[in-house]
């Protein structure tokens, strides 16, 4: 009367094995749960009861224990229903505990017993293959991206369909996994109309992924270009589209009918956002926007309203391209290898950098805007460019490149890349008397290297030039924020 | 006889009409008003491999709530305390299937909830 069956609990981004034991014995009818259940586990009780009865199954009149091991591990959420059920179907005799036994199984049960998707059905379907699984009964949303992890999905709707497959008496459809489809991303630029150093800066972040501050007053197209950063950058490999769709997966944020992430993501988080929401965090850690970014952009519009702690956060993932979170009830490595984009205003009135406008702003005022950026985040973005205010013969212009265009320059600049081009005797001249001249980090140096690098690669260039290293200094902060220093 | 029978009456008078109710559907009484610990089993039946614990809530008439309602969950803990420590001293009966039910008795009415 003891029958198992395989699920996984999620950590961080991984999934752990969960065994789920349920136990029949005599004795007065009862049902526990046990093994460290959270709240929306333990209620899965009452799911799996109703879900059981609805399926015109058998509720067995007897005391069940439902063990969840290891038990030390805390059980969150409700994709242990599923796998439950069937231990229960399974002890009461109702389904074949052996072939139960050759499948992992995750989904919430409705109360009508309909078989409801859980997050990160693909690292559960990842981790059972590496256990030697070959099967995953789940909801039908998530088939699709179990397939990705190369196990056979068993798409079931209801729990009754689970029941069913488990006897041999229904044979489920077969599910491909999806493909990537390689779509546009998002608005194109052709509908930016002049702005060329802003477009150019755009196509070097694009190229060398390299963070972008893009300021300048209101209305001039810092938002509508930053938005345009995803169009531009190149596709994903498919393992960097399967790295993101994990994240994507355990967020519970992939698209219905969209199972492969396979374009860069982009993510946009209000300046309200907690440190918490952007770098991740909880008791057991959630990763954040700067996680979901990953190998995509990170885009903060109107930098400097954000909570000074919550951009401090942001300091460690972008050296580190990961971000470790340490919590009483575990800690959790997120990778966090995004492009930062950052928009703001040259003051807080906003009037600063238009010639046609008069900045009412007190230099009290003027010092504390400055103050909510640190310089050490302020150095870590290697692309500074002012965006100041189009002429009316610009914006009756014709339209700009458009973004395919611009990618096809990007790709191949990303490709000659991973060769780095060298430094030219009087590239590293100039950039010797630039670390004199001007207060440039360690840091900062080998920052303008790499963007210089990028800036010969676009050129199609084997070695980097002064030419190069004078236009990577020209992005450079603080000079190009004009009175900021 | 008065229309209304005492409160005080209601509860036995009830359970009695409920052993009839059972013993007409073909089960025979085990054992009634048995105590089990610090609790009481109301009527303890049996049916081929099937033992039923059931607990008796009367009401005399409508506007005092549904009598079933009258079971919470901490009555249904003492009920399946009760019956776990009765099944103690019976236990040739463990291997039989065993139920809770409770019985809402109210006015000529007589209905049958399982419980847990």
């Amino acid at each position: 009367m003891l029958a198992r069956a395989t699920t996984h609990a999620l950590v961080g981004l991984e999934a752990w094995p969960v065994e789920v034991e349920a136990h029949l014995q005599r004795g007065v009818p009862a049902f526990s749960i046990v093994g460290l259940p959270d709240k929306a586990c333990q209620e899965a009780k009452e799911r799996v009861r109703s879900g059981i009865t609805s399926a015109e199954l058998e509720w067995p009149l007897r005391r069940l224990t439902v063990n969840l091991a290891p038990a030390g591990l805390r059980k969150e959420g409700s994709g242990f229903d599923l796998p439950i059920a069937l231990a229960v179907l399974a002890a009461s005799h109702q389904i074949p505990a052996e072939r139960l036994a050759q499948h992992a199984a995750l989904g919430e049960l409705a109360l009508d017993g309909r078989v409801r998707p859980v997050p990160g059905a693909l690292v559960a379907a990842e981790a059972a293959r590496r256990a030697g699984l070959e099967r995953l009964i789940c909801p039908p949303e998530s088939a699709p991206e179990a397939a990705l992890a190369g196990i056979e999905p068993i798409p079931v709707e209801h729990l009754a369909q689970a029941g069913a497959y488990l006897r041999g008496t229904f044979k489920p459809p077969r599910v491909a996994p999806p493909e990537a489809r390689n779509g546009s991303g998002g608005p194109d630029l052709a509908d930016v109309r002049g702005q060329e150093r802003a477009r150019r800066a755009l196509e070097l972040a694009a190229a060398g992924r390299h963070n972008l501050l893009l300021a300048g007053p209101p209305g001039t197209g810092k938002t509508m270009l930053a938005r345009r950063l995803p169009g531009i950058l190149p596709e994903l490999t498919i393992e960097q589209a399967l790295e993101v769709t994990r994240i994507h997966s355990v967020a519970g944020l992939l698209p219905a009918g969209r199972p492969l992430v396979d374009r860069p993501p982009f993510r946009a988080p209000h300046h309200t956002a907690s440190t918490a929401a952007i770098v991740g965090g909880g008791a057991g850690p959630r990763p954040g926007e700067a996680t979901l970014a990953h190998r995509g952009v990170l885009f903060l519009d109107e930098l400097a309203e954000f909570y000074r702690p919550a951009l401090e956060a942001l300091r460690q993932p972008l050296e580190d391209g990961s971000i470790a979170i340490a919590r009483v009830q575990g800690h959790a490595v997120f990778p966090a290898r995004f492009v930062l984009v950052g928009t703001m205003n040259l003051c807080p009135c906003g009037g600063r950098g238009d010639p046609a406008a008069q900045c009412s702003c007190s230099p009290q005022r003027l010092a504390a805007y400055r103050d909510k950026l640190s310089r050490a985040l302020l150095d870590r973005f290697d692309l500074v460019v002012q965006v100041p205010r189009a002429r009316s013969t610009e914006l009756a212009g014709s339209p700009g490149e458009a973004s395919a265009v611009v990618r096809g320059r990007v790709e191949s600049a990303a490709v000659r890349l991973r060769d780095p081009p060298d430094l030219s005797k009087p590239g590293a001249e100039l950039l010797a008397r630039a670390v004199d001249s001007l207060p440039l980090s360690g840091r900062g140096r080998a920052r303008v290297a790499r963007v210089a690098e990028t800036i010969a690669a676009l050129a199609g260039e084997a070695s980097v030039g002064a030419e190069h290293v004078a236009e990577a200094l020209s992005y450079r902060s603080p000079t190009e924020l004009g009175s900021w220093t | 006889m008065p229309a209304r029978p005492s409160a005080r009456a209601l509860g036995p008078r009830a359970e009695r009409r409920v052993r009839l109710y059972y013993r007409l559907r073909g089960y025979r009484v085990l054992a009634a008003n048995a105590r089990a610990g610090r609790n009481e089993l109301d009527i303890v039946l049996r049916r081929g491999r099937r033992v039923v614990f059931c607990e008796v809530k009367a009401r005399s008439g409508e506007g005092y709530g549904d009598p079933r309602e009258a079971v919470g969950p901490e009555k249904e803990r003492r009920v399946r305390r009760a019956a776990e420590i009765w099944l103690a001293g019976h236990p040739e009966l463990l291997e039989l299937e065993i139920a809770l039910e409770v019985v809402g008795v109210r006015g000529k009415r007589i209905e049958r909830v399982p419980l847990g």
